[in-house]
């Protein structure tokens, strides 16, 4: 070989090493950093524009609220309030915060700050998705919804140190909400001078919570260290805290496998099944309950599924047990009510555990027919209730249609299964097309949508059966039962029941107790007896967690707060 | 030259025109907004964000606003990633796709370059057969296949090389071996083909008559015009390895602009989705213009032919 291909091979190489070596710079993870795999990046870290579960864990990690929860009970906890107190009507809530907070730049953080940030929260200009929340206070619906004027809102601060809020009605859950992430205070002047769009630069970014903002690389990782300013500072265990923006399920799987990510967040679904029943991740992956129901849509403005009678048939043909026990096979557990996780159901999963609601008895609608008390139910029995595929059969009999075995009543007509793009979501609606073509005869299709497709399509009722699930918002049986009141958004099946919104409305007027309950009760009866919808399983949350890593509490909306996370150098 | 310079470039302009046209119209007729979520959103407060991004606006009116702002070189605000403009976005990303682009364009002309003349060196011979079945293998396997394989087979067993991520150049490895296999493989196929013809011709045997040995008559004689196939197709493949790095850039968790490909249009992110695709549309153009102009500096005699092709 000459001289000039010799130069012209070593200088690709040379170039290649070149751009290998001097390319990336590299970086080294300091010790003691706690890695969380996040899924994907967050949309934003400005509290008041965020949305998704995703986002929340990065919230949770800079900012605080006037409580944070329990991370078990999910209980309200003082956080930048130190006391607080209700009047006897409960609706004057006073919040006496810590004395001396500070922001993590040193400046003082006062009761107008919360007063502020919630104000810019309803600010109908600003399009903040949870403004509503803050809705039950006096005035705050008005001027969110650019009708009423922003000194009229229920918010005063007669000191630096308290906030008083007044709310329209009582409402049980609103001490728990100050706890949730859209309601932590935002330093005004850093949001001032970014002007909604610059809380990338971890300089700009003022917070008040145990961590402060270090570095954050899109689609790379948002890094977070202790926030020598909090409060907490001396609380926090775990000095800095890395959360990878990660994508792929698979990838942070292997990162996970490899220790480089300590907790991984989102799992890869389609070998969920088999990573969970893999002995060498036992000890990582514990599935535990989440406050999250799944669903079928019935869209009840089509014909035949206006007849109640008819949704309640393809309710009562699928036998629950073996969808869980064979397709979804991470430990969620059969349906017999919409409020997720009643006793019998998680004593199934978490024998000894607390249920999430523990003083709401509902009551089930069993197909046997009539009602029973959820806690009456056997745990064994549970999954079973709601499987009777000769009742189902009689059931379309009754509303004059054709099934199986008899030769009388017309022919059903053939409908869809419509769903979003996910390997779980189509190996159900292809079990539940078989289930209800074997029991009921039925001629079923099958519709996939992409993500967003979906939800448009399901807005507009463009749909017969449609996949579903519904995560609490807050730690009530409201906050599920409330989807279906005829003028809620999230309905979407064209369902409207008179006595449904009457329970839900007076219910809503009630500052807690039996009486409440008891209408909630009632309204979740009605959903299931003549609603529409196809309960499925009740959902767990699966992610993967080194037996290193503590203070992951077992809470049944897997909301984690980092103060309290632990990093042990040795596996004990 | 440079009239064919400025035919090309005008082409291009249109090209980006016709490109931001097509995208923006389609992203909208797609169902489903880039606010819409499980969770509907109060009429008001949707309409505020609306209002906001000025999604209320007349269709062709949003048009032409975002036709100027896009050749002011104003792409708008992402709407996936609500702190971030697309341009910021971009100019995160773009550097890191480009080094591991440029990495693994290397890597494949390095190995496909030796993997050819090593053939062509030695046609019909055990060394020839084994270099033109592996590459037969990387053009036939997928490069996410190819990455299962290397994590699996690579990055576990040897802690030294990590299964994913961005941080310094043994990060590199993987992805840039995966994205530059199936380059690697065309390459060594077009310089083998394109030095076996050179060898077929009067001058290269009047070159072996002389008594010169085969690889020094392939190098002096048949490497320029043996070596045309292979840069024309350099365009392409630059423009291949950066749009098919997305897969790659996934699974080795690259924070490259890649991932956003996909994502952006998920997410109804209309002003990224746009701000990539004009990206890609540039890159392509670019790459393909540089290449054709390389191969009319390699072959002088294709100019007045190339010229009259536009």
């Amino acid at each position: 070989m000459s001289g000039k291909s010799k130069s012209v091979l070593a200088g690709t190489a040379v170039a290649l090493l070149a751009l290998g070596v001097l390319g990336p710079p590299g970086r080294t993870v300091p010790s003691g950093t706690v890695v969380v795999g996040l899924g994907g990046d967050p949309s934003s870290l400005d509290p008041g524009r965020v949305t998704s579960v995703r986002d929340g864990r990065l919230v949770r990690a800079l900012f605080e609220g006037l409580t944070v929860a329990d991370e078990e009970t999910l209980a309200p906890l003082p956080g930048c309030a130190a006391t607080w107190s209700v009047s006897p009507d409960q609706r004057v809530w006073s919040f006496e915060l810590v004395e001396g907070l500070r922001w993590s730049n040193g400046d003082l953080l006062v009761a107008e700050d919360f007063r502020r940030s919630w104000l810019r929260l309803l600010d109908p200009r600003e399009g903040c998705p949870y403004a509503h929340l803050l809705w039950c206070i006096e005035g705050a619906r008005a001027y969110s919804e650019g009708r009423g004027d922003r000194e009229a809102v229920g918010i005063a601060t007669p000191t630096p140190t308290r906030l008083v809020v007044r709310l329209e009605t009582p409402l049980p859950h609103f001490l728990a909400l100050t706890s949730s992430f859209p309601l932590v205070p935002v330093h005004g002047p850093s949001v001032e001078a970014s002007a909604g769009s610059a809380l990338t630069a971890p300089s700009r970014l003022v917070s008040n919570g145990p961590y402060r903002l270090v570095e954050r690389s899109l689609r790379e990782r948002v890094a977070v260290e202790r926030n020598p300013h909090s409060h907490r500072a001396a609380e926090v265990a775990v000095p800095r805290i890395e959360y990878l923006a990660t994508e792929s399920a698979t990838t942070t799987l292997n990162l996970f496998l490899s220790g480089e990510v300590h907790w991984a967040t989102a799992v890869p679904t389609t070998i969920l099944t088999r990573l969970v029943e893999d002995p060498r991740l036992a000890d990582a992956c514990t599935p535990r309950p989440h406050l999250e129901s799944a669903f079928y849509r019935v869209n009840v403005t089509r014909p035949p599924f206006d007849d109640p009678r008819v949704r309640r048939a393809l309710s009562l043909a699928i036998d629950r047990r073996v969808l869980c026990q064979e397709i979804t096979r991470c430990g969620e557990q059969p349906a017999a009510t919409f409020v997720p996780w009643p006793a019998p159901a998680l004593a199934v999963l978490a024998p000894g555990a607390t249920p999430p609601f523990p003083e709401y008895d509902r009551s089930v609608a069993p197909a046997s027919g009539g009602a029973r008390h959820a806690s009456e139910v056997a745990p064994e029995d549970w999954g079973g209730l709601l499987h009777d595929p000769e009742r189902a059969r009689a059931l379309l009999a009754e509303a004059g249609f054709r099934v199986p075995g008899r030769r009388e009543g017309a022919e059903l007509p053939g409908f869809e299964i419509h769903y979003s793009a996910s390997p779980l979501h189509q190996r159900v609606a292809e079990w539940l097309q078989e289930r209800w073509r074997e029991e009921l005869g039925l001629e079923v299709r099958l519709r996939r949508s992409e993500g967003k497709s979906a939800i448009a399509e399901q807005r507009r009722l463009d749909y017969d059966v449609s996949r579903s699930s519904w995560v609490a918002d807050y730690l009530d049986p409201m906050t599920f039962l409330e989807i279906f009141h005829s003028s809620a958004g999230p309905n979407r099946t064209g369902w409207a029941d008179a006595e449904y919104d009457r329970c839900i409305e007076e219910a809503g007027r009630k500052p807690g107790g039996e009486e409440r309950n008891r209408l909630l009760a009632a309204a979740e009866r009605i959903l299931l007896e003549r609603g529409p919808i196809i309960p499925l399983w009740y959902g767990v949350t699966t992610t993967f967690v080194s037996p290193r890593l503590e203070g992951l509490g077992a809470n049944a909306l897997d909301q984690q707060w980092p103060a309290r996370f632990r990093w042990t150098e040795e596996r004990p | 030259m440079t009239g064919i310079v400025a035919r090309r470039f005008l082409w291009l302009v249109l090209t980006l025109w016709a490109v931001f046209t097509v995208t923006f119209f389609l992203m909208r007729a797609v169902p489903g907004g880039p606010f819409s979520t499980e969770r509907k959103l109060p009429e008001i407060t949707e309409r505020a964000i609306a209002a906001k991004y000025r999604l209320d606006d007349p269709l062709l009116s949003q048009y032409r606003d975002h036709l100027g702002a896009a050749l002011r070189g104003d792409l708008g605000p992402s709407f996936s990633q609500l702190d971030y403009r697309v341009g910021a976005v971009i100019a995160e990303g773009l550097p890191k796709s480009l080094l591991l682009g440029g990495v693994s364009l290397l890597l494949a002309l390095f190995l496909g370059g030796m993997a050819g003349w090593a053939s062509a060196l030695r046609p019909r011979s055990l060394l020839d057969t084994f270099v033109m079945g592996t590459s037969s293998l990387g053009l036939a396997l997928p490069n996410f296949v190819i990455a299962s394989l290397l994590v699996m087979g690579v990055a576990f067993p040897l802690s030294a090389i990590p299964v994913a991520g961005w941080g310094g150049a043994r990060h590199l490895i993987l992805p840039s071996l995966c994205l530059s296999l199936p380059y690697a493989a065309s390459i060594a196929r077009l310089l083998r083909t394109g030095l076996l013809e050179a060898c077929s011709e009067d001058w290269f045997r009047t070159a072996r008559a002389k008594g010169w040995s085969r690889g020094e008559a392939l190098r002096r004689h048949a490497l320029r015009p043996g070596s045309i196939a292979v840069v024309s197709y350099l365009g392409p493949a630059a423009a291949g390895i950066l749009t098919g790095s997305l897969v790659i850039e996934q699974v080795f968790a690259i924070p490259g602009v890649g991932s956003h490909f996909v994502q952006a249009a998920l997410d109804r992110d209309y002003p990224l989705a746009m701000g990539v695709v004009l990206l890609y549309s540039l890159l392509v153009g670019t790459f393909n213009l540089v290449a054709d102009l390389a191969v009319l500096a390699i072959d002088p005699r294709g100019a007045n032919a190339s010229g009259g092709a536009e």
